[in-house]
């Protein structure tokens, strides 16, 4: 912020406080895709104690023609891979790869605390296909051990080793035993030429406690959807919480689960992951999405006001009031669109705030100074798009709308 | 009142013209650094690109423990630690953050959360532009294979803490969370407060007969050849294009301007590799 900017910043505060200039402005109602919290925690997260203490606020320039999406949409994950633990014993007698394409991949990695098992080697590993072994690496090609894996800072565990099936054995049933492996194994295939998929999806990248979870797998070859002899699914938490759950067939092919968000809060601003896993006709996968959670503790009440003002120097300045359940730091954002000469709305600028708040009820500030404003090629009209109230502690999404407030700064 | 208030007030503001003092700090990706200059830049990289500052002692190379999630204070906090302390200390006004690999996810925190942290807003001010090489800014499938599926493997990951947190926030899934939620700079999102520029990293070459194979250490170059089969055709061995390219744009592809045509893989692109440390001197 430059000393233009910090100078109107106390002079619209001293303005503020007398309420003298400011015009009341209310939130538009809610939409469908808003997040919009129930209820809210009284609970501080553990974390919220370690979070700056200064109140910081910042804004930049957007370019006009910048084209932001409303809402981002959850990614779909596609998964040609399966993974499995496997014990010493059973390396040992010999282990079934089932395999739909030539030229899986395999890697075999120790899966206790780092160093605690030994390394693996493929040329230890015999590989079995319709009776008949193949050994020292015969069967095999692009080979990597334990040793080139870490030189080339590839971040498998310590003591994993890398192969690929040679493709010309085929796809089909493979066995592999490994001689001499301590503790237990990670035995991860994937199958780069496989035609055959497992896609998930979640409907939304973040949810609050209260909400629903849904969630969308497909097992596919190629294009065409296939039913699945087994699906299930799990969710883990950072923290460690754990939720098994359960597919239902959906007409066209496809499996969906619907899971309560009920899931305790956590500081950690790490991301919840769903993994999902199928099989059919012999054949494995497993793929994983991820989605952020948070108990909410604050939101907006719907209430805001800016100051009317024309001045020689290009300002919009925005208060929100908002309703606190539990001390911590939270910040609020937003785009400002303005109004261009053909009378199209464009992005101008990105403004943010965060401050330490208790519980009870507060006003938060969003600032578009001369310094994002200057030069501006739109104005009044605004829209403030895309606000966004967050909680320092988790980077929870405490509340969202897409489109929050339409104003005239210089009415 | 509040216009003569503000007219007053402008009137005492100083104009500062200062001439422009440049900077360049180093950045490295995942790890726990204590010596990057020898240990993940290596000196001639960092000796051939200060020199392109009018006073070459000002750069700075961030060490801190980039294992940890981006916002912890051992890792986004130390960063900033260090970039203020460099910035206070040299009196720079100009800094041009260069990263590697995670770095630019490091730095696109920052940039991302301004408010965050009050040592941000001077730090954003102060630079002048990111240069990414091989940002990981859309994660990579090798990540996500490290950080495996199973379930109880999976658990007891979580516990064993071997799976450092960076390599957990690199899995693609998580990045698409992020980058949708909590980062700036990729498409449809708000561009970052400033320019965010990547070199591309597009092939590993092992061939023993390749000039291109060599340079970084060749056994280094060995693990990326296997490694390279998780990926796109286009990538470095460790990410694909598509991912360091995600954020800002982009501002070459290894072979465009690499000498003899030459490709970086993951390793290279952190090395005095066919000519990459002039290309970043000339553009300071």
């Amino acid at each position: 912020m430059n000393i233009k900017t910090q100078l109107i910043v106390s002079a619209l505060s001293m303005a503020l406080s007398t309420c003298a200039f400011a015009a009341e402005l209310s939130l538009n109602p809610a939409g469908s895709v808003d997040t919009v919290p129930n209820t809210l925690s009284n609970k501080a997260l553990k974390a919220s104690s370690i979070l700056e203490s200064e109140p910081v606020q910042f804004a930049w320039r957007l370019e006009p023609d910048a084209v932001l999406e409303p809402v981002a949409k959850p990614q779909q994950s596609t998964s040609k891979e399966y993974w499995d633990k496997r014990s010493a014993a059973e390396l040992a007698t010999g282990v079934a790869i089932p395999t739909t394409a030539p030229g899986a991949i395999v890697r075999l990695s120790p899966s206790g605390a780092a160093g605690s098992n030994k390394a693996l080697e493929a040329r230890r590993v015999i590989l079995t296909k319709g009776g008949k072994s193949y050994a020292n690496g015969s069967g095999m090609q692009s080979i990597a051990d334990s040793t080139e894996l870490e030189k080339g800072a590839v971040p498998f565990p310590e003591g994993s080793t890398v192969f690929r099936i040679d493709p010309a054995l085929g796809a089909g049933g493979f066995e592999i035993q490994v001689l001499g492996a301590s503790g237990d194994t990670v035995v991860h295939v994937f199958e780069p030429n496989s035609s055959l998929h497992l896609d998930l999806r979640a409907d939304r990248i973040a949810y609050q406690v209260g909400g629903s979870i849904r969630l969308q797998a497909q097992l596919l070859d190629g294009s065409k959807s296939i039913s699945a002899a087994e699906m299930g699914g799990l969710i883990t938490s950072p923290g460690g919480q754990v939720r098994e759950f359960t597919f239902v067939a959906d007409k066209g092919g496809s499996y969906s689960a619907q899971i309560s968000a009920d899931f305790l809060a956590e500081s950690s601003k790490g991301l919840f992951e769903v993994q999902t896993f199928a099989s059919a006709n012999g054949a494995l996968r497993d793929v994983r999405t991820a989605f952020a959670y948070t108990v909410p503790s604050a939101r907006l009440t719907g209430n805001a006001r800016t100051l009317p003002l024309k001045m020689r120097e290009p300002v919009v300045y925005l208060e929100m009031d908002v309703e606190v359940a539990a001390s911590s730091r939270y910040q609020i954002g937003g785009v400002l669109y303005g109004t261009d000469a053909s009378g199209a709305k464009v992005p101008v600028a990105m403004a943010q705030s965060a401050k330490r708040l208790d519980p009870g009820m507060h006003s938060m500030t969003l600032l578009f100074g001369p310094d994002v404003l200057d030069g501006a090629k739109a104005g009044a009209p605004w829209e403030l798009r895309d606000l966004q109230l967050v909680n320092q502690a988790d980077m929870g999404l405490q509340e969202q709308r897409v489109l929050a407030l339409q104003f005239d700064a210089t009415r | 009142m509040l216009r003569v208030f503000l007219a007053l007030l402008f009137g005492l503001a100083i104009t500062v013209n200062a001439h422009a003092n440049r900077g360049v700090a180093f950045i490295h990706g995942t790890g726990h650094q204590t010596n990057a200059l020898d240990d993940y830049w290596q000196r001639p990289f960092v000796d051939t690109v200060r020199g392109g500052l009018a006073n070459s002692a000002n750069f700075v190379v961030i060490n801190c423990n980039f294992e940890k999630y981006w916002w912890d204070t051992a890792a986004s906090g130390c960063l900033a630690a260090q970039l203020s302390s460099f910035i206070s200390s040299r009196g720079i006004t100009e800094l041009t953050m260069i990263t590697h690999s995670n770095g630019g996810n490091v730095v696109r925190w920052l940039l991302s959360n301004p408010t965050y942290d009050s040592r941000y807003p001077n730090i954003i001010s102060k630079t002048r532009k990111v240069i990414a090489l091989a940002p990981s800014s859309a994660g990579t499938p090798l990540a996500n294979a490290t950080i495996n599926g199973n379930v109880f493997e999976t658990s007891l990951g979580w516990l064993m803490g071997y799976k450092s947190d960076a390599v957990r926030q690199q899995q693609t899934h998580w990045m698409s969370t992020y980058n949708a939620r909590n980062l700036f700079g990729t498409a449809g999102r708000p561009a970052l407060p400033k320019s965010f520029t990547s070199m591309v990293g597009t092939d590993v070459r092992t061939a023993v007969w390749s000039g291109n194979a060599y340079c970084g250490g060749y056994h280094l170059n060995l693990g990326l050849e296997i490694t390279h089969a998780w990926l796109d055709t286009c990538a470095d061995g460790f990410l694909n294009c598509s991912s360091q390219s995600a954020a800002g744009s982009v501002w070459f592809r290894d072979f465009q301007r690499a000498s003899s045509g030459y490709v970086l893989n993951h390793n290279q692109s952190r090395r005095d590799c066919f000519g990459l440390p002039t290309l970043l001197r000339n553009n300071l």
